[in-house]
């Protein structure tokens, strides 16, 4: 029975899309092994901020890449017509790069209240006192 | 008809390395960009894409080929073997000579010298 491809792998497929039929023909086989090799090594690590850093390099350089190639065979073919679907095709990519460097960059929320069943109570009681120690001073 | 090496120079950065990892022998895709961040220390890390544009430009150049030898029992069928076509040796050789070149001037011109402090 065929194993569900994981969320990565899955992500990963989406990227590639970017790429020309043609050249994905020839190569995703290779790329989808070249991923899973390397996934497969970054999430040994355990480490959160390698993962981002995979994903973001990984993501850039297959959006620029596709970029690349698309506009190479735009050249080599050189069709005008074409020219629209190629601005077109920019734009979604700089978008989906831009959205990209916003999720990674944008600074998180600050922490809530700890959910930890014992700390809660201590930080209620604390803020609770503080009136009237400061109000014994007076 | 056969290409001079100096044509195809100066190489990008991608691909003299991968030339020069393929240079130690024959290596699938996965395998060049380890070797390319080992030997530069990290320093040049070649994502998938950058990778496969790179093959597939030294693969219309000749300079590089397929290898016949496929992947080994265990290993992932999909894996696809790269070798340095004998162009693409001269022409890593003729890029070797040019950058060895470079350096020789960047030395002539004392270009490294320490400040003095």
């Amino acid at each position: 029975m065929p194993t569900k491809p994981s969320p990565a792998l899955r992500f990963y497929e989406l990227l590639l899309k970017f790429y020309p039929a043609d050249f994905l023909g020839r190569y995703e086989n290779q790329l989808l092994c070249v991923f899973e090799e390397s996934w497969h090594d970054t999430e040994a690590l355990s480490d959160p901020a390698a993962a981002l850093i995979f994903w973001l390099h990984t993501s850039e350089d297959i959006i620029r890449t596709a970029v690349c190639t698309r506009l190479s065979q735009l050249a080599r073919r050189n069709e005008f017509g074409r020219s629209m679907s190629l601005a077109a095709s920019i734009l979604m990519h700089t978008a989906v790069l831009w959205g990209l460097t916003w999720i990674a960059f944008h600074p998180f929320p600050p922490p809530g209240p700890s959910c930890d069943s014992k700390a809660a109570p201590t930080a209620v009681i604390k803020t609770a006192a503080l009136p009237k120690v400061v109000g014994s001073t007076n | 008809m056969p290409s001079a090496p100096e044509s195809f120079l100066p190489l990008s950065t991608a691909n003299l390395h991968i030339l020069l990892a393929l240079a130690a022998g024959d290596r699938h895709g996965y395998a060049i960009m380890q070797e390319v961040t080992e030997s530069t220390e990290g320093v040049i890390k070649l994502g998938p894409g950058t990778l496969y544009r790179s093959l597939e430009s030294l693969l219309e150049c000749n300079l590089i080929e397929e290898s016949a030898t496929g992947p080994a029992k265990g290993e992932d069928q999909r894996r696809k073997y790269y070798r340095l076509t004998a162009l693409g040796r001269r022409v890593l050789g003729a890029e070797s000579e040019r950058l060895t070149r470079v350096v020789a001037l960047v030395r002539a011109r004392k270009v490294l010298q320490k400040p003095a402090l």
